[in-house]
């Protein structure tokens, strides 16, 4: 008898047990947490407006589809996908209230993965009043994965000054210095080798920085007395920089703060400048509000094999914001 | 004759003449020395944040500005040109008007002059092609200031800059990626998917390999095992243009010394709409080792062999003093005490003589 007593109270434990656990599957569905709504253009009727959804999931499971069912009436538009992040690619398509954002292949996504779909080209209701979605991940079969869940309020009016303020994509480029003029002289060292630095600044709010390039007169340093003396270049550009050698020579060398200037200048290396231009710094994101120095030290040294006069050139730098 | 009070009023005169003249002198000096070298010259432009969008066969118009945030008013020329895009956001400015839109976007022909701290709206008319296939084109210009001949070498700050048109309509866009993890090496030996370090690190290559521009974004999740949860970086909107590449750096950050870092990369592009999205999906995954574990399993391993030494020391007596004391006498013959010596020299026998001595031999060998 105690053999068979225990025997049952296995089954009914056993029972029990898998209805318990099946109960637990049945009411898996749980309500997504952190979930934000927000839209560019609160007017009503407006136009190519974009919606953004933020929201956590609370269940593990192969997401298929996600459904934003705004409430009320009058949501219209072709949504296109701005941004998904959390969630595979997939396509976007509007019935009524209710937008659905498919996943093409559906993968499992864990608990607590942040989840953002921003779409665009919709048309906000033509009532004012407050309005929320509820938003709700299913799988394939459909079965809920988690929600409905409630987002915030956004409140759609007629009588509220909508806001767009637009920052252009700009940059300024300053020089310190529009000209110069060295007085040399090959009979003292101090007037036989002089070096005039040129600090340029540059400014941007481009997400991907700038390229700096620089270019010369395709003669170089030269002189309009008869014959047409050069003083050289120190070398045939960039790729052949050297440390200064001495004689009669003209080049540069670039150090930079906040931007990266090019490898071929390190270790006080000189270049000559080159008529096609050469790329001398550069900057991969914005510089924000600190102004980045790019110091070019110009160097030009003789000796008595430069012949007298007076020689000329000009110097361009160009910056250029990237693209991003 | 002069009358004496006149000549201090004449001395007066001729002082103050001499005084206007050298005040005239030195303004003509410092003037002369301001030409010479005149101050800064800042210039700004700025240009559309987002592509404009402009169907075939439409005019339209794209305002730029040109700004000068210096004291002194700067004259500037504006002229179109062709813009290369390279790998990674770079841009080329080039030395002549793109042929695609010269004639079609109108620059103004003559220079602006911008006073100090003002700033100039400069409106370009575009006109579009009948005919142009739907993708992103960038339509580039330089900014250059007009320089007066001055000095013996001049100086040019000039901004060359781009607005983007998108042509709209369903387009093809394809990319490829790969992701690559920085091995540790070690004596010129690299270990695939092993790193020794706090940190996997990997580059991500992301390829525009179709006929048209593609804007893409991405995130990259890390996970960790033994760890738990799954950081998220995510990859804001990012142009590749043709045949062009984007490289990120990739980390994925170990929560044990010993650690397995699972990288996975994933890029999203619009399909020929945007309607629907492209995705594409790698990982990796690496053994993360942290360089204490290393440090540690040395300082274990010396110790290991400190301790069988001196336990192996322990097990063999001093051999200075045993050489010293007398061996003690083994009953039987000698000859039998002899036979196997080296068995005697067993663990708790030791035996007092070395059994054989090195010397150096002289000569050759």
């Amino acid at each position: 008898m105690p053999g068979r007593s225990r025997r049952a109270l296995m089954i009914v434990l056993a029972i029990v047990g898998s209805m318990l656990a099946f109960g637990t599957s049945a009411a898996q569905a749980a309500a997504l947490t952190n979930v934000n709504w927000s839209v560019t253009n609160n007017q009503v009727s407006a136009t190519g407006v974009t919606y953004s959804y933020n929201f956590k999931t609370a269940t593990t499971g192969t997401i298929k589809t996600i459904t934003f069912a705004v409430s009320g009436s009058g949501l219209a538009g072709s949504p296109a996908i701005v941004k998904n992040y959390g969630i595979g690619a997939g396509s976007v398509s509007r019935s009524g209230q209710t937008i659905t954002y498919t996943v093409t292949t559906a993968v499992s996504v864990s608990t607590g993965i942040p989840i953002y779909v921003e779409l665009s080209g919709l048309t906000n209701s033509s009532t004012a009043g407050s309005y929320t979605t509820s938003i709700t991940t299913q799988t394939s079969a459909p079965a809920t994965i988690d929600g409905a869940t409630a987002s915030n309020t956004v409140t759609l009016a007629s009588n509220n000054t909508a806001v767009t303020v637009t920052v252009d994509k700009s940059l300024t480029f300053t020089s310190d210095t529009q000209s110069y003029t060295l007085a040399m002289d090959p009979g003292l060292p101090a007037l036989a080798d002089q070096t005039q630095n040129v600090v340029l600044t540059v400014l941007t709010n481009a997400n991907s920085g700038y390229t700096l390039t620089v270019s010369d007169n395709t003669a170089g340093l030269q002189s309009s007395s008869t014959g047409n003396p050069v003083i050289a270049d120190v070398s045939a550009g960039k790729a052949t920089s050297v440390t200064w050698p001495g004689g009669d020579r003209f080049g540069y060398t670039v150090t930079a703060t906040g931007a990266t200037a090019d490898a071929a200048f390190s270790g006080s290396k000189y270049a000559g400048y080159v008529g096609t231009g050469e790329q001398i710094a550069s900057r991969s994101n914005a510089t924000g509000a600190t102004a980045d120095t790019i110091t070019i030290a110009n160097r030009v040294s003789i000796d008595y094999g430069a012949q007298a006069g007076d020689y000329t050139d000009t110097v361009t730098y160009t910056v250029t914001p990237n693209y991003n | 004759m002069l009358r004496p009070s006149l000549v201090p009023r004449r001395r007066l005169r001729t002082i103050l003449g001499l005084a206007v003249v050298l005040t005239l002198l030195c303004l003509a000096a410092v003037s002369a020395i301001a030409a010479g070298k005149a101050g800064p010259r800042p210039l700004a432009v700025s240009v559309p944040a987002d592509p404009v969008v402009l169907a075939p066969g439409k005019v339209s118009t794209i305002r730029i500005r040109v700004l000068n945030p210096g004291t002194q008013a700067v004259t500037v020329r504006i002229s179109g040109r062709h813009v290369d895009l390279g790998d990674n956001g770079a841009v080329a400015i080039g030395t002549a008007p793109d042929p695609l839109w010269n004639g079609r976007v109108q620059f103004p022909g003559r220079t602006l002059t911008i006073p100090a701290q003002r700033y100039v709206n400069v409106d370009l008319t575009v006109r579009m092609p009948e005919k142009i296939d739907p993708d992103l084109y960038f339509v580039g210009f330089l900014v250059s200031p007009v320089v007066t001949p001055n000095g013996q070498v001049q100086v040019v700050n000039e901004i060359g800059s781009f607005f983007t048109i998108d042509v709209p309509g369903p387009r093809s866009r394809k990319l490829t990626a790969d992701l690559h993890v920085d091995p540790s090496v070690f004596a010129d030996i690299s270990l695939p998917n092993v790193v020794i370090g706090s940190r996997a690190r990997a580059i991500l290559h992301v390829r525009n390999v179709g006929t048209t521009q593609v804007r893409f974004w991405g995130e990259v999740d890390s996970s960790s095992s033994p760890g738990s949860g799954v950081a998220q970086d995510r990859i804001d909107k990012s142009l590749i243009p043709r045949g062009h590449i984007r490289t990120f750096t990739v980390i994925g950050k170990a929560t044990w010394p010993i650690d397995f870092v699972k990288l996975t990369a994933r890029i999203f592009y619009p399909g020929q709409t945007e309607e629907s999205t492209r995705e594409i999906d790698l990982s990796k995954r690496v053994l993360v080792i942290s360089p204490w574990v290393i440090v540690a399993a040395i300082v274990l391993l010396v110790a290991a062999v400190w301790y069988w030494r001196r336990r192996r020391k322990r097990r063999q007596p001093p051999s200075g003093k045993v050489r010293r004391k007398p061996v003690p006498t083994a009953p039987g013959n000698p000859a039998e005490r002899r036979l196997f010596p080296r068995r005697r020299r067993g663990v708790n026998e030791p035996s007092g003589v070395p059994d054989r001595v090195s010397e150096t031999i002289p000569g050759r060998r």
